[in-house]
């Protein structure tokens, strides 16, 4: 599969020695791993888009604090999903605390970074590139990516990350995918990933193809035009391999019919089929950004989060993936302690993140520390956790790198890995 | 060793419409053609600034008070880019867009962007350290970069790291007690409804010592000091080699060019005119040596097929092969070339060519007609499927077609070998039974525009 690294590596090469393409350009590609199911390790992250009020979703009930601070919207007994003494999940939460009881999550109470930035914009791109101290250029998930494939894990760049539906950047790839090397599948569905001609003509599309084939076969001394045509190659080859596993793939449960819950069964699908991804990337329907009449728009966004993530590990442990494939949520910040004078919050700080995964996979648990909501920072409470000790555990105890290249520096894990 | 492509007066002028403008008609290329290419080159940067382009828009956007979406700007400017007739200023205007970047995620404020894309136009050949100098008082770019938050005694360097790292020198020739002493100087810089405004009691005053040099700087002194430095001329240069000629331009490029920038006095009309009339713009290794970028590879099509619209749906076309102008995804704004390659981008790229190529409602809001540009009807028009595919590969492609290409084309187009100039017809005039045909005449549009030579500038 195409790098640009390995690509410009031959740049040289090909005009020094006035050479054609060498094998690796000019080759088709099939799959070269086999599924999950060989004992390999998958990560999902799933973005929250918009700000999500953490203190609504791990709720700190004991705390009368709470309750002055959020007095039309703060949550109460008997509705409340409680975890312990002091904590509880929001009721829409339902599904998720379900598989809480099973062992199947870990919460990581007030994660965050020095200095929150109270931007969407910035924020999300600070999370994503995992660098809160200059405007970012790459993203921690395009350089695990980098790593991976340098240690020999699939050399099948293209395929190892993958985005599913829109996360708010455009239509391609999300920040935290990017490097100047990486590659990754970004897609609307199987749908949009696909090779068309003239509907309205039976047999063109076929005809067409094979033209098409045919004029991505032919080879030149155009260095650009080689890396297209080889692109092209295995962009065919991919749309393919892809649009089989959709048709080959059956469900073992029935998803929630929203379109998250859409994304993370195709999630379950390449997964189930030895494609080769390792890492996808996909957003919550919807927007967290909660500045008015909160109440309702928040519980349908968790109940949609939720309800979608069961499907997903019940799907997945149908097909005994679970262990193999472990999901983590985040969102660019958390909200502010008190509620706003619309019934809402504004954009604060500390947030939790949910990681789940199989029983034999997850050790169960609330992580990190529920901040103080007495002793705040401009009404906002404060940060407990550096989330790049959450990365930095997933990529070293669970993808199995160094994750010091990646999360940019040293950053102790945390211990939900089992 | 075939011979240059570049060595034909024709496709030198289709050549230096695609890098110094959209790609051409072939009308337009025709009446280039009749001009040497020190004359084409000379016509193109003779350009008179438009400067109220973008406030007559703002203004009718006012009165009306509507208040302008992300793709409402989006869709004005790429019209702009496949109508002007000054191709130049709006190229330009998309290289400093992409250099000096500002994105609407985080600006969020349409009438800034657009205040600012007209700043790029209005110095797209202008005086550079002028307009980093103006640039740094934008206030599209000051919100950008957080220049509201730089103030005396709790400095944010973002905007003096990029100024450095992206904009005018490049990593490795500034430390970073350049960058906070940088940041130092730029505080105070800031601006109020929509307007530049200089802080005092929030400028630091105090003596900086940047690049070796000590004294109480504000930006603009900090802004001289680094374009007296022989590399900020050699980086802008490789930007714009890389841009409009070919990636990794040679040492003594890069010393030639630099020269001229120095000596014109940052002059950037110069620097252009020494770009397209330098040797190498010719050269062989410059012949569809670059990746057309979305906007590009979609306004040439448009012209090419001879369309008499544009859809606004091709902005959302364009920012899924990658493209969405006002919204670069990060601060280095495009990377561009290769990386407008992957997977992904590829079938959005051939998909949009295959809806473009479809095309045939006659109220459709993006119409051509494939007849018209065969010349069917003409004494001399195509009489079998080599001939369509000649001429076609004529528009899209300057005649260059591999022979493997051509007859995968001819196969596709005519699989059973009978294509004759009365089917044509039929199928221009619209018979039902000349529906297939109709249908490989409009795929063989397709198939070309989807060939790797196609994408490439």
């Amino acid at each position: 599969m195409l790098t640009r690294r390995n690509f410009c590596k031959t740049c040289g090469l090909m005009s020094m020695a006035g050479v054609m393409a060498p094998a690796f350009l000019a080759r088709t590609v099939t799959a070269t791993t086999s599924g999950l199911a060989a004992g390999k390790r998958a990560l999902v992250v799933v973005q929250m888009t918009g700000g999500n009020d953490g203190l609504n979703t791990l709720i700190p009930y004991a705390d009368s604090a709470y309750y002055t601070a959020r007095p039309t919207l703060g949550l109460k007994e008997p509705e409340i999903l409680k975890l312990n003494e002091q904590l509880a999940l929001h009721p829409s939460l339902k599904d998720l605390k379900e598989l809480y009881d099973k062992g199947q999550v870990a919460v990581v109470a007030g994660a965050g970074y020095p200095n929150p930035d109270y931007s969407h914009f910035r924020s999300m791109e600070i999370w994503q590139s995992a660098n809160p101290d200059s405007a970012a250029r790459d993203g921690w998930l395009g350089r695990y990516l980098n790593a991976a494939s340098s240690q020999g894990v699939p050399d099948a760049l293209t395929r190892l990350g993958m985005t599913i539906g829109n996360t708010g950047q455009g239509s391609g790839a999300p920040l935290a995918f990017w490097t100047d090397k990486t590659v990754v599948l970004s897609f609307g569905g199987i749908e949009r990933f696909q090779f068309r001609g003239d509907a309205g003509v039976k047999g063109d599309r076929e005809a067409r193809l094979a033209a098409a084939r045919k004029i991505y076969n032919v080879a030149t001394q155009n260095s650009a035009a080689e890396y297209i045509r080889t692109t092209a190659l295995d962009a065919l080859n991919a749309s393919e391999s892809l649009a089989k596993v959709a048709t080959d793939y059956k469900p073992a449960v029935t998803y929630p019919k929203t379109p998250f819950a859409d994304r993370l069964k195709n999630v379950a699908q390449i997964l189930n089929s030895d494609y080769g991804t390792r890492v996808f990337y996909v957003a919550t329907d919807g927007s967290y950004d909660t500045h008015f009449n909160q109440a309702i728009t928040h519980s349908r966004l968790h109940q949609t989060l939720s309800e979608g993530l069961a499907a997903f590990y019940k799907d997945l442990q149908a097909h005994g993936l679970d262990d193999s494939v472990m999901t983590m949520t985040f969102s660019e910040f958390g909200r502010r302690v008190a509620e706003n004078g619309s019934k809402g919050t504004d954009h604060g700080s500390a947030e939790p993140m949910f990681i789940l995964g199989g029983k034999n996979a997850i050790k169960p648990g609330i992580y990190g520390k529920q901040p103080s909501l007495t002793d705040l920072d401009n009404g906002n409470m404060k940060v407990q956790v550096d989330f790049r000790s959450v990365y930095a555990t997933l990529v070293k105890n669970w993808l199995g790198t160094d994750p010091k290249p990646i999360v940019g520096g040293d950053f102790p894990t945390l211990d939900f890995v089992r | 060793m075939s011979t240059n492509p570049l060595s034909d007066r024709r496709n030198q002028a289709a050549h230096l419409l695609r890098r110094a403008g959209f790609g051409g008609t072939p009308a337009e290329i025709d009446e280039l053609a009749k001009l040497s290419h020190v004359e084409a080159v000379e016509k193109l940067l003779d350009f008179r600034i438009d400067g109220n382009l973008a406030f007559n828009l703002e203004r009718k956007l006012q009165e009306n008070g509507y208040e302008a979406a992300l793709n409402d700007i989006a869709y004005w400017w790429l019209l702009l880019m496949a109508r002007s007739k000054q191709p130049l200023q709006e190229k330009m205007t998309l290289f400093w867009h992409g250099h000096f970047t500002s994105s609407f995620n985080k600006v969020r404020d349409s009438l800034l962007l657009l205040e600012q894309n007209q700043l790029f136009r209005d110095n797209a050949l202008g005086n550079y350290r002028d307009f980093v100098k103006k640039v740094s008082r934008n206030p599209a770019m000051i919100d950008y970069l957080d220049g509201q938050s730089n103030r005396k005694g709790k400095p944010n360097e973002n905007y003096a790291r990029e100024l450095m790292e992206l904009f005018t020198i490049g990593i490795g020739n500034y430390t970073e007690q350049d960058v906070r002493e940088a940041a130092r100087a730029f505080t105070g810089w800031s601006f109020k409804d929509r307007t530049y405004v200089f802080n005092q009691n929030q400028h630091d005053t105090g003596s900086k010592t940047f690049m070796g040099q000590t004294g109480p700087f504000n930006g603009d002194d900090i802004i001289d000091i680094i374009l007296k430095r022989q590399e900020s001329g050699r980086f802008i240069i490789n930007k714009l080699w890389t841009f409009f000629v070919y990636p990794n331009p040679e040492p003594a490029v890069l010393d030639r060019l630099g020269a001229v920038f120095f000596k014109s006095n940052f002059n950037l009309k110069e620097v252009m005119r020494a770009i397209f009339l330098a040797p190498e713009f010719l050269s062989e290794k410059a012949y569809r040596a670059l990746v057309k970028s979305p906007v590009e590879y979609i306004i040439g099509m448009a012209k090419q097929l001879g369309a008499t619209n544009i859809a606004s749906n091709l902005t959302q076309a364009s920012a899924a092969m990658g493209q969405t102008l006002f919204n670069p995804p990060t601060v280095k704004g495009w990377d561009g070339n290769l990386n407008w390659i992957n997977s992904s981008f590829f079938f959005d790229r051939i998909n949009t060519a295959n809806n473009l190529a479809n095309a045939r409602n006659p109220q459709g809001n993006f119409r051509y007609d494939p007849y018209d540009l065969l010349g069917v009807k003409e004494a001399n028009g195509p009489d079998s499927a080599g001939a369509v595919v000649d001429r076609f590969a004529g528009i899209f492609l300057d005649g260059q077609l591999q022979p493997e290409i051509k007859s995968a084309l001819t196969a596709y187009l005519n699989p059973y070998g009978t294509l004759k100039a009365s089917d044509l017809l039929d199928a221009a005039s619209g018979k039902q039974t000349a529906r297939p045909v109709d249908s490989r005449v409009h795929g063989t549009l397709h198939l070309l525009m989807a060939s790797p030579d196609y994408m490439l500038k």
